[in-house]
């Protein structure tokens, strides 16, 4: 399947402007796509086409008569499946949730719908935002686009998923300690985890009150900057770009991991980019990385558990053995951990407040390595998340945006993250980094070469 | 200190399984023996990190946002 239709929010608004594409036409296109796509991606678990065609309609019907809502107005969207959409379950990728009433929209959604965007359906995930996927249980995992036997990563992994083989111009998941980072870079598009609390989690199933984040996933800068201002309801993102920003970053964390040789010389290159485009580069020390890790644990252990505490012991059997045995590892922890680890906060917090009198940006690399193999990932499943994490523990602005490929042709990202509230100078300096690369717009092929926009 | 730390991690995993036990128990939680496997080897990394947190962060203050930070 070839199309012209480009999927992607700027380019859609683009087209919907000048008058060469309607609504209706990038809703049916869509869904044509999901329908040719996603036997084989499953990075959906629910649609509601029926209802997206007559919202397409109604968006075209109001642009027809003048009324212009913005840059996500009739642009065809999806969110993971931990967030609430009127009339729909909210099965979390739970057994657990499926036969769960419909909801109401979560307050995200609202402000979507305010902007005119086109709700496609809910997408694919890791149970609950946790639970590893294991062949036979419900859901069928998603699938990277860029080579169907590796993972695309968590935990919103299907709508990673489905802005890389668009089949939907953005998404929007959640990020506990790295699961919109983390998938964006494995599937090479942009990912970003803003200001704590600027998008709403308010209908939105918890994994951990104090880390849980909702963001845009998209394929280019733009179009999550313009994801990001109508899932929050701001006209204007905060933090003023800084150019050419002092860059810090994480030498001494660098050095002290393990990383695959094709993602430490694409974070090189990153750096050199960021030198040659007259940032200063200075090394920053961020907090230990085993504290930080041990704080993140504590936390979503103990958050975690009391979310599913009464379901997890009255019905045992309906959760997924990963989700299961990793709520149920929370009860190591004592009320002293988890303060300990809510004290620890201000560890990272002073430590942060140091680095950004010195620098107005952090990069690093997201991931140690790219996409695994799904036999590589059932054997030894990546555990570590030493350059994400910290950020959710701060509630700090942090993208993922694709920096290069490895050898093998699977994508890398690097990650551009900022202070708390510096949402703008991060999305300016991602973009700057974009089009300086210019590895945004590439597709994948591996779904029959077709996916063209 | 966690709760598996006062056995330890290279204590007895039948002692550890006997208090995490009576933890699940408080809560009506029932555990099976692939659970208690998974609890047991979960329990091996925070041990060591907890106490060195209760280390780190000193005599800081708790400090939670108030009600009205979203």
């Amino acid at each position: 399947m070839t199309s012209q239709i480009a999927m992607g929010v700027t380019d859609l608004a683009r087209a919907y402007a000048d008058g060469s594409l309607s609504p209706v036409d990038a809703t049916e296109e869509a869904l044509r796509r999901i329908e040719a796509h996603d036997g084989e991606l499953r990075s959906f678990l629910g649609l509601r086409a029926e209802e997206a065609i007559r919202e397409a309609r109604e968006a075209e019907r109001e642009m027809r008569s003048g009324q212009r809502r913005g840059p996500l107005h009739g642009v065809p969207v999806a969110v993971k499946d931990l967030i609430d959409i009127d009339g729909m379950p909210t099965t979390a990728g739970s057994v657990s949730r499926r036969d769960d009433p419909p909801r109401r929209d979560a307050e995200m959604v609202r402000h979507l719908r305010r902007a005119g965007a086109i709700l496609l359906g809910k997408n694919n995930l890791y149970e609950f935002g946790l639970g590893l996927p294991s062949d036979g249980e419900w859901p069928a995992a998603a699938r990277n686009p860029w080579d169907l036997d590796r993972i695309p990563g968590g935990s919103s992994s299907g709508s990673a998923v489905a802005v890389s083989a668009r089949l939907c111009a953005g998404s929007f998941g959640t990020d506990t300690g790295g699961s919109i980072r983390g998938p964006a870079s494995y599937c090479g598009i942009v990912g970003m985890k803003p200001t704590y609390g600027l998008i709403s989690t308010t209908g939105c199933m918890a994994l951990s009150w104090t880390l849980d984040h909702v963001g845009p996933m998209g394929n280019t800068v733009d179009d999550v900057a313009a994801l990001l201002a109508g899932a929050s309801g701001l006209d204007v993102i905060p933090g003023a770009p800084t150019r050419p920003p002092r860059v810090g970053v994480p030498s001494t964390l660098v050095e002290q991991v393990t990383m695959e040789p094709d993602v430490a010389r694409t974070f090189e290159e990153a750096v050199r980019l960021f030198e040659r485009g007259g940032s200063a580069i200075r090394s920053v020390e961020v907090p230990d990385l085993e504290l930080t890790e041990a704080a993140l644990l504590a936390i979503i252990g103990s958050e975690g558990l009391a979310v599913h505490l009464s379901t997890l012991g009255s019905m045992p059997e309906r959760y997924g053995r990963s989700a299961r045995e990793r709520l149920t590892a929370g009860l190591v922890y004592t009320g002293a951990d988890y303060v300990n680890a809510m004290r620890y906060r201000d560890v990272v917090f002073e430590a942060f407040e140091r680095i950004y009198e010195e620098v107005d940006l952090m990069l690093s690399p997201v991931t140690l390595q790219v996409a695994p193999t799904n036999a590589e990932f059932q054997r030894n499943p990546p555990h570590r998340t030493p350059f994400t994490g910290v950020h959710n523990l701060l509630g700090a602005p942090a993208i993922s945006v694709p920096a290069g490929f490895d050898r093998a042709g699977m994508p890398i990202g690097i990650q551009i993250a900022g202070p708390p509230g510096a949402d703008g100078r991060a999305l300016a300096t991602a973009a700057w980094f974009e089009r300086e690369t210019g590895w945004a717009g590439r597709t994948p092929a591996v779904t029959g070469g077709g996916l063209v926009s | 200190m966690t709760a598996g730390e006062d056995v330890g991690p290279g204590s007895a995993p039948a002692d550890l399984e006997a208090l995490i036990r009576s933890v699940a128990a408080r809560y009506g939680m029932r555990l099976d023996v692939t659970d208690l496997g998974a609890v047991s080897r979960a329990s091996e990394r925070p041990s060591a990190g907890t106490a060195a947190l209760a280390r780190a962060v000193g005599d800081r203050p708790l400090r939670l946002p108030p009600r009205h930070v979203p």
